[in-house]
């Protein structure tokens, strides 16, 4: 039993070793038959070490928040407006599905007649978006938006630092926010929501919470995407 | 009704891909101790496919978005081995990274796929090597901290942490999905 055990202890060990350094050489005094099992049980273990590592949040991710992903309870999808825009172009749900899906979403038919139901304030912008492409709208005519003093759940007042709300209020963002509308060709609304996804990503990443280094950061950005004519 | 994008969807690409981007450049950047870093790998990663798409269609996006976090995590690796050693830029070094051969970009996608697959056959597991396989093997927690919260020993964890592997590649050989080492 204890040889067994010693074994086993030997094996894990080898198994650790291979699954973080799978070039590494055999060790002196470890026969051929532990080391080719190590081999094999390294590669399950690898895979688990590969699954464990975590995915940051969308609602923490800078990357997702630029590009529109978080949802935004100030620049919600509105369903009778899909249903409506939807029902103008004579697609069905499904077929609006399809098209959504050639564009690289994974939409199923239920997802859009849950939101043309009640339940859509899990689409965020990038997605209002695609749809308005898809149908011929444009993203505005597809979504209730709120002013930023009001607090209404979700990405908003009451997950928003004050600091960041009195940012927020400063004519700074809103100027920002219209040159990186007129970078990418979207609405005030959608720029505003974009930048203030993506100052929420900075804060949650641990990033400073002061209205004037965060709007600074946010200049950043904007120039930058302005510099490469993104 | 426009049903074709102009250009590529970057937020519908980046969604289904991030989770693969993100755990290959936080696998990358664990060898020297920066997972901390994995998200400003995918950043630039994203930046820099973006500013300059491939001309035509890409047919495998997540090979090609994958590739790009690997890339830019092997550059902080680079940059951090720079700086921990004080010497200059090596461009042999880094001339190695930016080589990548498809065989190896395929093998990254697909440890996407295969830590799915162990993922889900973590059921046919017991408690207690699902908790060690996990805690131990795949979080890589300290031994002792692990054997603590399950009440035994440490090289008992071990005991769970091989027969659980050994119950996965069983699992996964009888459904075909086993990978060689």
């Amino acid at each position: 039993v204890t040889h067994e055990m010693d074994r086993d202890e030997l094996l894990a060990d080898l198994v650790a070793a291979r699954a973080s350094n799978p070039g590494m050489q055999v060790p002196e005094g470890v026969d051929a038959a532990l080391w080719n099992e190590a081999g094999e049980l390294a590669v399950v273990a690898s895979a688990l070490r590969h699954r464990a590592l975590e995915v940051p949040a969308l609602e923490d991710d800078p990357v997702a928040a630029s590009l529109g992903l978080v949802p935004d309870a100030r620049y919600a999808l509105e369903p009778k407006a899909l249903s409506k825009a939807r029902k103008a172009t004579g697609l069905t749900a499904s077929g609006l599905a399809s098209s959504l899906n050639a564009r690289g979403w994974q939409i199923r038919t239920a997802d859009i007649l849950r939101w043309e139901g009640r339940h859509a304030r899990d689409v965020p912008p990038a997605l209002i978006a695609a749809l308005a492409a898809v149908l011929g709208t444009t993203p505005d005519l597809l979504s209730r938006t709120r002013g930023v003093a009001t607090g209404d759940g979700g990405n908003d007042a009451e997950s928003v630092p004050s600091a960041l709300q009195i940012a927020l209020n400063d004519p700074r963002f809103a100027l920002l926010a219209r040159r990186l509308a007129r970078l990418r060709g979207i609405s005030q609304a959608m720029a505003e929501s974009t930048l203030r996804s993506r100052g929420l990503a900075t804060v949650h990443r641990g990033g400073e919470p002061d209205p004037e280094r965060w709007l600074d950061s946010l200049e950043a950005f904007v120039g930058a995407l302005e510099e490469r004519g993104e | 009704v426009d049903s074709t994008p102009a250009g590529p969807d970057w937020a519908a690409l980046y969604l289904r891909h991030r989770d693969a981007m993100y755990r290959t450049a936080a696998s990358v950047l664990r060898g020297v101790g920066r997972t901390d870093l994995a998200l400003d790998a995918v950043q630039e990663a994203m930046t820099s496919l973006m500013a300059s798409p491939p001309p035509a269609a890409a047919e495998n996006w997540e090979a090609l978005m994958v590739t790009a976090a690997k890339r830019r995590a092997l550059d902080i690796v680079g940059s951090a081995s720079v700086r921990r050693h004080g010497g200059p830029f090596d461009p042999d070094r880094d001339d190695r990274t930016v080589d990548d051969p498809s065989d190896e970009i395929a093998e990254r996608v697909d440890d996407e796929r295969f830590g799915q697959i162990v993922w889900d056959k973590l059921s046919i597991l017991t408690d207690s090597e699902r908790r060690a396989v996990w805690e131990y093997t795949a979080k890589d927690r300290p031994r002792q901290d692990v054997a603590a919260e399950l009440g035994v020993t440490g090289p008992r964890v071990n005991q769970l942490v091989t027969s659980a592997l050994r119950k996965l590649k069983k699992a996964l050989e009888e459904e075909g999905a086993a990978r060689d080492a």
